[in-house]
């Protein structure tokens, strides 16, 4: 395991340090995101300031919301964002050098990037937090603060294993990415806005079967005192769990999928 | 007068080939073409519910009503899956660019932008029959979607949409020659594709922006894409105020066309070919 994560250290401080060559590039794709982030707010902001609340959610509420996701997505793509290149490694063949290796290919894999290209990410994630706690007048103690960044890590570990189980379809579909950004899109549509609004067959869809809810509604009914909205009082609490689960998931796929895999020879 | 009518049969014949790979493309992957349906399917749905709880709760905070509010909405979805604005003629050139293969798009008998145009329209014709026409009929039978008010509507939509899909081409491709000097549009495609989705009216009707953006998106040509064609559709726009919203688009589509043949013969002075 120590020897696992000590390649994984290896290959992220080489491939980082060849990201920061490339520094005009680097910083084109901070402002490109940037600029992406701040559409997508500026977009909700025009929804919001028209109709000031959304299925019994203040505005500051569903800010808050919206940056809890922001934070989730940045924290999940800072470190999986190269799972998205499986299919390609898949469709060409070039998976095969990582099967060759005395190492897993999954480290490989996310040792491949670890790109700064999503801090922008963080940083408006955490100012959106930042000025909906104090609009919303809370006075968080540890508690809430320990359950908000253990909600964020799982959240994030969560999307993750998402992806990571999306992305292994490439073993036998060749093609993953319809899987993995119609998924997003969908998700896209609806991580902006109290979910229950969509009505209880979408809440059970997005609770049972894509586990969307867990990414940022039900943490953030736990910490805003909206647990009575809950399907179950106790769900608001079980992000970690999921994540847990679904890990577990992507690792059985992922493996599976690696024993299925035939290289294309393109 | 016949070498004429020969060069014109075969270039329309080179073009069609064009059309017939980007289509075949398409095609190619059965599963993610039924996982695209179903995702698509799912977005209307959740798009269409926002709109109508949005509109159910403050009736008259917008000047659109809620049925248009919600076809706007779903419309806007299959339009976005018709377009395929993020992976066009931008992405293509650049890749080509990068791994050095776009020599061989260049030894082609047909320019290279008219190939990326051929290529595209094969892009939007097979998004037209495989998901436009199957999820307007899932729309307007199952999910509340409208149709067009009258049969001059349903045409103007239909024109205006061909002009919408000329204007991204026209702008893509200038994305795309870019790549000529920046090889990478890394970055640059994500700025890009921000100016569309704020100006375009693809995500959010602009007559909810505060004013003064509302008129700066509305003489933007991003407007062009989504707002006219979607608004011409559900009536906003009725066939006899059309036209300046038609004349905005083709004075667009002018303007850009012009530019695209000045920059890409300055580009192609400056063509690197990359090992790849």
């Amino acid at each position: 395991m120590i020897r696992t994560l000590e390649v994984y250290w290896a290959l992220v401080k080489i491939n980082f340090r060849v990201s920061l060559e490339y520094r005009s590039r680097l910083l084109l794709s901070l402002v490109g995101v940037f600029t992406l982030n701040i559409v997508d707010i500026a977009l909700l902001g025009f929804v919001l300031a028209k109709f000031t609340a959304i299925g019994g959610w203040t505005f500051w509420e569903i800010v808050m919301l919206t940056f809890f996701y922001v934070l989730v997505l940045g924290l999940e793509n800072m470190f999986a964002v190269h799972l998205l290149q499986l299919e390609q490694y898949v469709r060409t063949g070039t998976f095969d050098r990582f099967l060759v290796r005395p190492v897993s290919p999954l480290v490989q894999l996310l040792g491949q990037q670890w790109t700064l290209r999503y801090i922008d990410h963080l940083i408006l994630g955490s100012l959106g937090i930042y000025l909906a706690h104090r609009n919303l007048g809370l006075s968080w103690g540890v508690q809430e603060w320990v359950l908000f960044f253990v909600s964020l890590v799982s959240s994030a570990i969560l999307l993750g294993c998402l992806v990571l189980l999306l992305c292994s379809l490439a073993f036998w579909t060749v093609r993953s990415s319809p899987f993995v950004f119609c998924t997003f899109e969908v998700q896209e549509a609806v991580q902006h806005y109290p979910i229950h609004i969509f009505g209880k067959k979408f809440v059970v869809a997005v609770t049972f079967v894509l586990p969307f809810a867990f990414m940022n509604y039900y943490p953030l009914l736990a910490l805003l005192g909206r647990q009575s909205e809950a399907l179950h009082p106790l769900l608001p609490y079980a992000t970690p769990l999921v994540a847990i689960v679904f890990a577990v998931l992507a690792w059985l796929v992922w493996q599976t999928g690696i024993n299925k895999y035939q290289s294309t020879g393109t | 007068m016949g070498r004429l009518a020969l060069r014109l049969r075969y270039n329309l014949h080179v073009l069609g080939a064009f059309v017939r790979i980007a289509f075949d493309e398409q095609v190619a992957y059965r599963t993610a073409y039924r996982v695209t349906v179903v995702n698509m399917l799912v977005r209307m749905y959740a798009v269409g519910v926002v709109w109508d709880v949005l509109t159910t709760l403050r009736p008259g905070i917008i000047p659109i009503d809620r049925p248009q509010m919600v076809t706007y909405g779903m419309l806007a979805v299959l339009l976005n899956r018709l377009l395929e604005w993020w992976d066009g003629p931008h992405t293509h050139l650049s890749n080509r660019i990068r791994e050095g293969t776009i020599t061989t798009d260049l030894r082609w008998p047909l320019s290279l932008p008219i190939q990326l145009f051929a290529r595209s329209l094969g892009v939007a014709g097979a998004q037209a029959l495989l998901f436009f026409l199957p999820g307007l009929a899932v729309g307007v039978f199952l999910m509340g979607m409208e149709l067009p008010a009258n049969l001059c509507s349903a045409i103007l939509f239909v024109v205006s949409t061909a002009l919408g899909f000329i204007i991204l081409f026209l702008m893509n491709l200038i994305l795309g020659v870019l790549a000529v000097f920046l090889i990478s549009l890394n970055g640059v495609d994500h700025f890009y594709h921000g100016l569309i989705m704020l100006f375009s009216g693809a995500v959010v009707p602009l007559s909810l922006f505060p004013k003064p953006l509302e008129i700066t998106a509305r003489l933007l040509p991003f407007s062009g894409i989504f707002s006219t064609p979607l608004l011409i559709y559900i009536g906003k726009v009725s066939p006899g105020d059309a036209l300046p919203g038609l004349l905005h688009q083709i004075i667009w589509i002018v303007g850009l066309a012009w530019f695209v043949q000045k920059l890409w013969n300055f580009a192609c002075g400056y063509l690197v070919v990359h090992g790849g």
